[in-house]
């Protein structure tokens, strides 16, 4: 299961994707590696991943 | 012959990702190679403790640039 703080970051994530008019293509927590990993934006231009303290980052 | 993950650039393992997102194991795999390749990863702070309008701005301008 992914941690408060991973929840936390998630929702405020796709609330900005929201604010900002963008698909989110995928979206997914890789029970492994413990990460949440989304692609965003049009033809997947966004990559957001997501760790277990609630730090994460994005690539464009 | 079909492509190792390992010799896939970013992009196509983006798409890798896309296309096995209902397969577990080929995305953990895919996954884990394209975090080890990044250097500089998890570099923001959770949302508690960061300025909204100061990652919105970062990614407006990002998103211009497509």
């Amino acid at each position: 299961m992914p941690t408060d703080q991973q929840k936390d970051t998630a929702i405020f994530i796709c609330q900005l994707l929201s604010n900002l008019y963008q698909p989110i293509n995928l979206f997914r927590y890789d029970q492994r590696l413990k990460t949440i990993y989304l692609l965003a934006g049009i033809n997947n231009g966004l990559e957001i991943t997501i760790n277990q303290a609630g730090i994460w980052d994005f690539e464009l | 012959m079909k492509k190792q993950l390992s010799d896939m650039n970013n992009t196509e393992l983006r798409q890798y990702l896309s296309e096995h997102r209902h397969d577990e194991e080929a995305f953990s795999q895919a996954l884990e190679i394209l975090l080890d390749r990044k250097k500089n990863l998890f570099k923001y702070p959770p949302p508690s403790q960061m300025n909204y309008q100061e990652i919105e701005n970062i990614f407006k301008a990002g998103l211009n640039k497509e």
